[in-house]
C-alpha cells in the first residue's frame, strides 16, 4: 500500500496492464499500478528509476504508455477508456503531460551528483589522477574512493556552493526577438527566472498566487511582459493588469525606506542645508526644486531605474557579510597586483565603518559614535600621517576598541589573502603540530639579537660559492641530477605514484590506534589495497624501471618499497598481537 | 609637527606636511598680518580646514589682541561637522604636545532643529515646525503665563539655561553638535540658546553662511561678533549666489493667499483683545509713539527673524504715525496684499524696477515709501504684543513684510519681476513675484567693513579675479595653489567627439541630437567598461537628463550598462535621492560597482563627496551654463555689465566653468585618491573655457588630452588606471608631495638663501650703478 505522505496526483481508471484491468496512479514520486479489486501495487516504478516514457504513434488503434528505465526494463500501460478512441487518447495524454512535468525533476537528481562528482574531479587534477590510478585499476572501488579518499572535497564543494548573484542586466537579457509572424519571442531561462523572483520578491508572490491555479507559468510570463512593470516607460495601466499591484507594492516599500532617511548623515541630503527660514525668502531651496519638467513618464522611469538597482543591490546584501564586502571594493581598482599600504587603510576604513554600522544598529541612540566616526575617517589623511585623535572619555575608548575588533585581521593588515594558501595552512595543520611550530619560533624570539652578529656579505658569498658545484666543496660533484637522468614520463609516473601511494597510506595510518572494530576492518581493507597496490602499480613500475633506466634501477622506488615495508610490518605486528590476545 | 611660519609657531596635528599647505599658511599669515582680506584657492582634499584652523588658532594665541576671534562659515551641515572635528584634533594635539593649552572655546551653531533635546519637539522633522514649536514653549509671555498658570507647557531645558545658564560660561572645549547635545543633557540646558549665547564670548564659532550673510539672521545671532575677527568662508566658490538669495523674495499666489488667512486672523486676534484687554495694545502704541526700541535684552526667544535689511539701512526714527495703531497697521496691510494679489493677475511678463513699484504703489493705493519700510518691524511687534505662539501661520505674512520693507529701502541693486506662467508650462497660470536681488556685493559689504579679516577659500575659486569684482572688496593676498603630486594621480581628458567623429556638445542646437545622445551614452558604457568601482555623471540641467536617461532606455544603452554596473540617477526628490546615494555607495563598497547620474549645480554636486572609490571616474556631460532665457539672470548679467564691467559672456562661462571644476572636484579628495576626469563637450578645448578651469586641474590637461574621440580616452585611462594601481606608499611621495619637519626647514633654508642672494644681486647692480 502507498504511504499516505505519497499525494496521488492523477488517478486514472481503466489501464490494461499484462492483460490485467486496473488503475494507474500518479503520485508524487513514483508511477503505481493496481490490478482492480485488490489493494496492493502490482507496478510501482519511482521516477528516479524512469529513464523516458514512450507513446504509441497516433494512429494506432492501441493507446499505449510505455515507461523505459534505466535498467532497460520497460512497463507498457494499455489505456482501454470505454468512451472510445477519443477518451482514451485524452487519458494517455494526462499522464504523458503529467509525467512530462514531474520526470525532469527527478532526473537532475541522479545526474547531479554525477555531475558534482565530475566537477569535482575536473577542478582538482591531482583528485583526478588519484581516482585513475586507484578506481581505473581497481585498487579501490568507485564508492570507497568517494566515501574515504574525496571526502573532503565533496564536503567542501557542499558547504562552499556559492548562490549566484543578480546580474544588473538580467532583464535585457531576456532579448525580445519577432518570430515571423509580427509577434514577439521572449528568452526566459530559469536563471532569468530565478533572477526575476530573487529581485522583485512581489512578482514571485504574484507567481505562487496564480500559477497554476489561475493561469499557466506561459501565461503568467506573457502578462509580465505585457505589464508596465517590464517596460519601465509605460505607466500604470490600470487595475487589469496584475502586476499593478507588484508595482505599488514595491513603491510603497521603498517609500518606507526612504521615509526612514539615509543611515549616513554625510549623504543625508535632507539635513544638508542649515536656514531657519520660511519659503519663499531666496536662501530656501525648497520651492527650485519643485519645479516639475511636467513628463511624468520620464521621472517615473528614472525612479524605476533606481528602485531596480536598489533592489538588485538588495538581493547581494544578505549574502555579503562585512568582512567581505569590504575588501573587494578596492581589489577591482587595484587588480591583481599587491595591495599598497594607502589603500590598505582605506581597507581599513570600510572595513571599520561597516563594523561600526553594525554595532550601532544594536544601540539605542540616535547613533553619534557611528557619525563621529564617519567625521573622523573623513577628515583623515592617509599620507598626513595620523591624527591625534584620542578618545577622551572611558566611554568612547571602549567604543572605539569595539570598532576595531575585526574578524580577520590578517586581512586588514596584509589585505586579501590568496584563498588557497589561507585554507591549506589551516587544514594541514594540526593543533600539535601549530603548538611544536610556535614552541619552536619562540625559540628562536629570543636569540633575535644574534642575528646582528651574522657573517659579513663577502665571507657569505665566498661559502656560497664553496658549495656551488665547482666550489671547493663540491668538487666530486657530478652535474648530473635524477632530474637530468630520470626522462620526463618517468618523472610524472613517479609523481603519480607517491601521490596515490601517499593518500592510501594516509588512510593507513589513520587507523592506529584500532580501538574499535570498524576501525580494525578499515585496517583490513587499507592493508590489503595496499598490497593490490603494490602489485598493480609498484611492481610494473619498477619492472619498467629496470628495463629503460639501468643506472638507476631499483633507487627510484626504494623509498616508497620501504614506506610499504614500514606499514607491512606495523600490520604484521599488529596481527600478531591480535592473535595473541584472541587466544 | 611644530612648525614656524614666518616667524610664528604652529602646531599642525599630523606628522608630515604638503608644501601647498605651508604655503597656504604663509598667504593667510600675510593676510592677517595687515588685517586685510584674502581670496585663496587650494585644491580639494589637500587639507585646507585643517592648515587653515591650525595657523589661525597658532596666530590667535600669538597675537590675542590682533585676532580674537575665528568665525569659521561653511555652507552645508556636514562640512560644519567637519570643521569642528578637525578642530577638535587639533586642540587634542596642542594639549598633548604644547606646553600650555591654548584654553580656546570652539563650537558650532546650527538651527534649533538639530540642536533640540525637548522630546517632542525634536521629534519633528520639518525645520520650520521645530523653531515654531520651540517658540510655543520659549516665547517670553508664555513664560510668564506659566508662572501665573503652572498648566502652561514650558520647555524645561531653556528654563534650567535661564536659571543657571545664563551666568556661567561654557568649559573650554571644542563642542560639535552631539557634544552641545550632551552637554546641555547633562545640565539639564537648552543646547540651542546656549550655543547662541556662547558664540558671544566663543574663541571659534563654526556656523552657516545664513548666519553671517543674511541680515535676517545675522541681526539675532551674530550681533555681537569683535570687529577683531576672523571670517572665514569656506567653499565659497558661490558665495555671491548666497548673498544674493539672501536679499531675494518670492511671492506667489499661495504665499498672498495663506498671508490674507493670516491677516484675518490677525484682525480677529486683535478685535478680541480689544474687547478683553486694551491696555496691551496701547502700551504698544505708547511705545512706538515714543520711539523706544524694544527692550529685546532679555526677549532673545521671541524673535524669530529680525528686519531684513541691513544694519546700515535701518532706519532709527519713530514708526510712523498711521501704522503705529494695530488696526491702522493691518488695514494698511490689507491693502498693500490686494495691492500685490492684482500685480499678480499679469498676462505678460513685467520688470520693473523697485522705484517704479513704489511710485505705483503710492499712485494706486496711496501708501508712502516710509511706512512700509517698517512693516516687518511693525508686524513682529505686532505678533508680540499678541503673545502669538505658534508663528508657522503667520510665515507668509513675514514675507510680505519683509518684501515691502526691503521694496521700500532699496532701490539700486535690485528688480521686480512678475512672470504669470513657467515658461516650460505656458499655459499654467502660476504667477509669481520675484523680487530679486542683483549685487552680490550688498549682502557682502557689511561683512567686509565690519570684520578684519575676511578669508574666501574654495577648491575652486578659477578665474580668481571675477571675485573681487562681483563682491567689490579689495584683497591683501590673492592666490592660488596647486597640488604637488608624486604621481599623476588625476586624468583630466577633454573628450570632444565620438567614435563615429560626431562632435559631442549639449549646445542647444545639437542638444537633442540622437547621435549625441548616443554618443554620450558610449562614452558612459565605455568608462563603466573601464573603470572600477564608482562612477558618476554630471548633467548640465535635470531636464537634460531626464531626456538623456529616456533616449537611453530606447536606445539600450541603459541595458549594457545595467551589464557593468548598477545604475542610480538623481532625483528632484532629496529623501529619494538620499536613499539612491546611500545604496550607490553600499554598491561601491561591495565591489560591484555603480554609475550615478547627477545634475551640476544640484544638491549631489555641492555637498557629496566621491572620494576614493565612490568616484573613480567623474563625467561631464556639456557645460554647465546657468538656464540663460531665466529673466532674473539676465536682469543680474545686465547690471554686472552696468555697474562692473563684466560681459555677459565672461560671467556665464565663469559661472559654468565654476560649476564645472566643482562638479570635477568631487572625486578627488587626497593625494592618495585618484579619479578620471572627463569633460565631454566640444566647446572645452576652447581656450576660454580651458583657460577658466582651476590651476591644478589645468596643468594636467596637456593639449593632447584635449580633443580625444571616445576610443582614445578609454584607451588612455585604461593604461592610466594601471599605473595608478601600483602600491603608492608614503616614502614614494615623501620629499616631493609630502614632507616632514626636516624637509619642510630645509626647504625654507633654501629658499631664505636664494632671496638673499637675489638681494645681494640686487645689492650689487646698485653698487655697479
Amino acid at each position: 500500500m502507498t504511504t499516505s505522505s505519497e499525494d496521488v496526483l492523477l488517478q486514472m481508471g481503466e489501464v490494461r496492464y499484462k492483460k490485467g484491468d486496473g488503475t494507474l496512479y500518479v503520485m508524487n514520486e513514483r508511477l503505481a499500478w493496481m490490478a482492480e479489486h485488490r489493494d496492493t501495487v502490482t507496478v510501482s516504478h519511482r521516477y528516479a528509476d524512469i529513464k523516458t516514457q514512450k507513446i504509441s504513434p497516433e494512429g494506432k488503434p492501441k493507446v499505449q504508455l510505455q515507461v523505459v528505465l534505466h535498467d532497460g526494463n520497460t512497463s507498457t500501460f494499455h489505456f482501454v477508456n470505454r468512451q472510445g478512441q477519443a477518451a482514451m487518447l485524452a487519458d494517455r495524454d494526462k499522464v504523458k503531460e503529467l509525467l512530462q512535468q514531474l520526470l525532469p525533476n527527478f532526473k537532475r537528481k541522479v545526474d547531479k551528483d554525477l555531475e558534482d562528482k565530475n566537477r569535482i574531479l575536473v577542478e582538482n587534477p591531482n583528485l583526478l589522477q588519484l581516482y585513475k590510478d586507484l578506481v581505473i585499476t581497481k585498487v579501490l572501488t568507485s564508492d570507497e574512493f568517494w566515501a574515504t579518499h574525496a571526502k573532503d572535497h565533496a564536503l567542501k564543494k557542499m558547504a562552499k556552493s556559492q548562490e549566484i548573484g543578480v546580474s544588473g542586466a538580467f532583464l535585457a537579457d531576456i532579448k525580445p526577438q519577432t518570430d515571423g509572424c509580427n509577434g514577439l519571442k521572449y528568452n526566459l531561462t530559469s536563471d532569468v527566472i530565478h533572477c526575476i523572483f530573487k529581485t522583485y520578491p512581489a512578482v514571485k508572490r504574484k507567481h505562487m498566487e496564480n500559477v497554476p491555479s489561475k493561469m499557466p507559468e506561459s501565461e503568467f510570463w506573457t502578462k509580465f511582459f505585457q505589464s508596465h512593470y517590464f517596460h519601465r516607460d509605460r505607466l500604470t495601466a490600470g487595475t487589469k493588469d496584475i502586476f499593478t499591484e507588484c508595482g505599488k507594492i514595491d513603491d510603497q516599500a521603498l517609500k518606507a525606506a526612504v521615509q526612514q532617511g539615509a543611515g549616513d548623515p554625510l549623504l543625508d541630503l535632507k539635513k544638508f542645508e542649515d536656514v531657519p527660514l520660511e519659503e519663499g525668502f531666496g536662501s530656501v531651496a525648497g520651492d527650485r526644486n519643485v519645479v516639475n519638467s511636467g513628463n511624468i513618464v520620464h521621472q517615473n522611469m528614472i525612479k524605476r531605474f533606481n528602485q531596480h538597482s536598489i533592489m538588485v543591490l538588495k538581493t547581494c546584501a544578505n549574502v555579503n557579510g562585512a568582512p567581505s564586502t569590504v575588501t573587494n571594493g578596492t581589489n577591482a581598482a587595484n587588480g591583481p597586483l599587491g595591495q599598497s599600504a594607502y589603500t590598505n587603510g582605506l581597507n581599513g576604513k570600510a572595513a571599520k565603518h561597516a563594523v561600526t554600522e553594525n554595532a550601532t544598529s544594536t544601540s539605542s541612540n540616535d547613533a553619534p559614535p557611528s557619525k563621529k566616526q564617519r567625521l573622523i575617517e573623513k577628515i583623515h589623511y592617509e599620507d598626513l600621517g595620523d591624527p591625534v585623535i584620542e578618545a577622551e572619555d572611558p566611554l568612547q575608548s571602549t567604543n572605539k576598541s569595539k570598532q576595531f575588533e575585526l574578524s580577520k585581521v590578517e586581512r586588514y593588515l596584509n589585505g586579501p589573502l590568496h584563498h588557497n594558501i589561507y585554507e591549506n595552512q589551516q587544514d594541514a595543520l594540526s593543533l600539535d603540530e601549530v603548538q611544536y611550530k610556535l614552541v619552536r619560533d619562540s625559540e628562536s624570539w629570543l636569540n633575535r639579537n644574534a642575528q646582528r652578529h651574522v657573517i659579513c656579505p663577502k665571507a657569505a658569498v665566498n661559502a656560497l660559492g664553496e658549495l656551488s658545484p665547482g666550489g671547493q666543496l663540491m668538487r666530486g660533484f657530478q652535474e648530473q641530477s635524477a632530474g637530468q637522468l630520470v626522462p620526463r614520463d618517468f618523472q610524472r609516473d613517479l609523481r603519480h605514484l607517491y601521490l596515490s601511494l601517499l593518500e592510501l597510506l594516509k588512510h593507513f595510518w589513520s587507523c592506529f590506534p584500532p580501538t574499535t572494530e570498524e576501525l580494525e576492518t578499515k585496517l583490513q581493507r587499507m592493508h590489503e589495497t595496499l598490497q593490490r597496490f603494490k602489485m598493480a602499480k609498484l611492481v610494473p613500475f619498477e619492472n619498467r624501471a629496470m628495463h629503460e633506466l639501468s643506472p638507476l634501477r631499483s633507487s627510484l622506488t626504494q623509498h616508497m618499497n620501504l614506506l610499504l615495508r614500514t606499514a607491512n610490518s606495523k600490520y604484521a605486528t599488529w596481527k600478531e598481537r591480535k592473535l595473541r590476545n584472541n587466544r | 609637527m611644530k612648525l614656524s611660519v614666518d616667524g610664528l609657531l604652529v602646531y599642525f596635528p599630523y606628522e608630515y606636511i604638503y608644501p601647498e599647505q605651508y604655503a597656504y599658511m604663509l598667504e593667510l599669515k600675510r593676510s592677517l598680518d595687515a588685517k586685510g582680506h584674502c581670496l585663496l584657492e587650494m585644491p580639494s582634499g589637500t587639507g585646507k580646514t585643517a592648515t587653515l584652523l591650525s595657523l589661525v588658532v597658532a596666530y590667535m594665541i600669538e597675537h590675542p589682541e590682533t585676532v580674537r576671534k575665528l568665525i569659521y562659515c561653511s555652507r552645508t551641515v556636514p562640512e560644519i561637522e567637519k570643521v569642528i572635528a578637525e578642530l577638535q584634533n587639533l586642540m587634542a594635539y596642542y594639549e598633548r604636545n604644547a606646553p600650555v593649552a591654548p584654553g580656546f572655546t570652539g563650537l558650532v551653531l546650527s538651527s534649533r532643529k538639530n540642536l533640540c533635546i525637548h522630546p517632542e519637539v525634536s521629534k519633528e522633522r520639518e525645520g520650520k515646525a521645530v523653531d515654531g514649536k520651540c517658540y510655543g514653549l520659549t516665547a517670553s509671555y508664555i513664560r510668564e503665563r506659566h508662572e501665573l498658570d503652572p498648566e502652561v507647557p514650558i520647555c524645561q531645558y531653556f528654563e534650567g539655561f535661564t536659571l543657571e545658564g545664563k551666568e556661567s560660561t561654557l568649559p573650554v572645549g571644542v563642542y560639535s553638535i552631539d557634544d552641545l547635545k550632551e552637554y546641555g543633557r547633562s545640565r539639564n540646558w537648552c543646547p540651542y540658546f546656549l550655543a547662541r549665547y556662547a558664540i558671544a564670548h566663543a574663541h571659534i564659532v563654526v556656523y552657516s553662511y545664513h548666519y553671517l550673510l543674511d541680515p535676517k539672521i545675522a541681526q539675532v545671532v551674530s550681533k555681537e561678533m569683535t570687529r577683531e575677527s576672523c571670517v572665514v568662508f569656506d567653499e565659497a566658490h558661490n558665495i555671491d549666489n548666497v548673498c544674493i538669495d539672501s536679499m531675494s523674495v518670492k511671492i506667489n499666489r499661495r504665499t498672498v493667499e495663506r498671508s490674507t488667512n493670516a491677516l484675518n486672523q490677525l484682525t480677529k486676534l486683535v478685535q478680541e483683545m480689544r474687547e478683553e484687554d486694551t491696555n496691551r495694545l496701547n502700551e504698544e502704541y505708547q511705545r512706538m509713539v515714543q520711539g523706544l526700541k524694544d527692550a529685546s535684552v532679555q526677549r532673545d526667544t521671541d524673535m524669530i527673524l529680525a528686519n531684513p535689511v541691513l544694519p546700515n539701512d535701518v532706519l532709527t526714527e519713530v514708526v510712523p504715525g498711521n501704522i503705529r495703531n494695530a488696526d491702522h497697521f493691518l488695514s494698511f496691510l490689507r491693502r498693500f496684499i490686494e495691492y500685490i494679489k492684482t500685480r499678480l493677475r499679469v498676462h505678460h511678463v513685467v520688470q520693473e524696477s523697485p522705484a517704479g513699484f513704489l511710485k505705483d504703489v503710492s499712485s494706486k493705493i496711496c501708501i508712502e515709501r516710509k511706512p512700509l519700510r517698517f512693516c516687518a518691524e511693525r508686524l513682529s511687534s505686532l505678533l508680540r504684543t499678541l503673545e502669538i505662539t505658534d508663528m508657522t501661520e503667520f510665515g507668509a505674512l513675514t514675507l510680505i513684510t519683509h518684501f515691502a520693507t526691503l521694496v521700500s529701502t532699496y532701490t539700486k541693486g535690485f528688480t521686480i519681476i512678475i512672470e504669470p506662467f513657467d515658461d516650460k508650462t505656458p499655459t499654467v497660470s502660476n504667477p509669481i513675484m520675484h523680487f530679486s536681488c542683483l549685487d552680490s556685493s550688498i549682502a557682502m559689504a557689511p561683512v567686509f567693513s565690519r570684520f578684519q579679516t575676511v578669508v574666501i577659500t574654495s577648491g575652486t575659486l578659477s578665474p580668481m579675479d571675477m571675485y573681487p569684482k562681483i563682491l567689490d572688496f579689495d584683497p591683501v593676498v590673492m592666490s592660488s595653489f596647486t597640488m604637488t603630486l608624486a604621481r599623476p594621480c588625476l586624468l583630466p581628458m577633454i573628450v570632444s567627439k565620438g567614435n563615429d567623429q560626431v562632435a559631442i556638445s549639449s549646445k542647444f542646437e545639437t542638444r537633442e541630437d540622437t547621435a549625441v545622445i548616443r554618443n554620450y551614452g558610449q562614452l558612459l558604457v565605455e568608462v563603466a567598461k573601464t573603470v572600477p568601482d564608482g562612477i558618476v555623471c554630471f548633467f548640465t540641467s535635470y531636464l537634460y537628463l531626464e531626456s538623456v536617461v529616456a533616449s537611453w532606455y530606447d536606445q539600450g544603452i541603459v541595458d549594457t550598462l545595467l551589464r557593468y554596473k548598477l545604475l542610480f540617477i538623481e532625483t528632484q526628490d532629496n529623501a529619494e535621492t538620499s536613499y539612491a546615494l546611500m545604496n550607490y555607495v553600499k554598491a561601491c563598497d561591495c565591489g560591484r560597482g555603480a554609475v550615478l547620474l547627477a545634475v551640476a549645480r544640484g544638491k549631489v554636486s555641492e555637498g557629496v563627496d566621491f572620494d576614493h572609490h565612490y568616484g573613480r571616474a567623474v563625467l561631464m556631460f556639456g557645460i554647465p551654463y546657468v538656464y540663460t532665457q531665466s529673466r532674473i539672470l539676465k536682469a543680474r548679467l545686465d547690471y554686472l555689465r552696468d555697474q562692473f564691467q563684466i560681459r555677459e559672456n565672461d560671467f556665464l562661462t565663469f559661472d559654468a566653468m565654476r560649476h564645472a571644476a566643482q562638479c570635477v572636484g568631487r572625486a578627488l579628495r587626497g593625494k592618495t585618491d585618484y579619479g578620471i576626469m572627463i569633460f565631454a563637450d566640444k566647446r572645452f578645448s576652447r581656450q576660454d573655457k580651458r583657460s577658466r578651469l582651476p590651476k591644478w586641474i589645468q596643468e594636467h590637461l596637456v593639449d593632447s588630452f584635449c580633443n580625444l574621440s571616445t576610443e582614445e580616452a578609454v584607451q588612455l585611462a585604461r593604461r592610466w588606471l594601471r599605473r595608478m594601481a601600483q602600491p603608492f606608499s608614503r616614502e614614494d611621495q615623501l620629499g616631493i608631495s609630502l614632507l616632514t619637519l626636516a624637509q619642510l626647514e630645509t626647504m625654507e633654508q633654501e629658499k631664505l638663501e636664494r632671496q638673499a642672494q637675489g638681494k645681494e644681486g640686487v645689492g650689487g647692480e646698485v653698487q655697479e650703478l
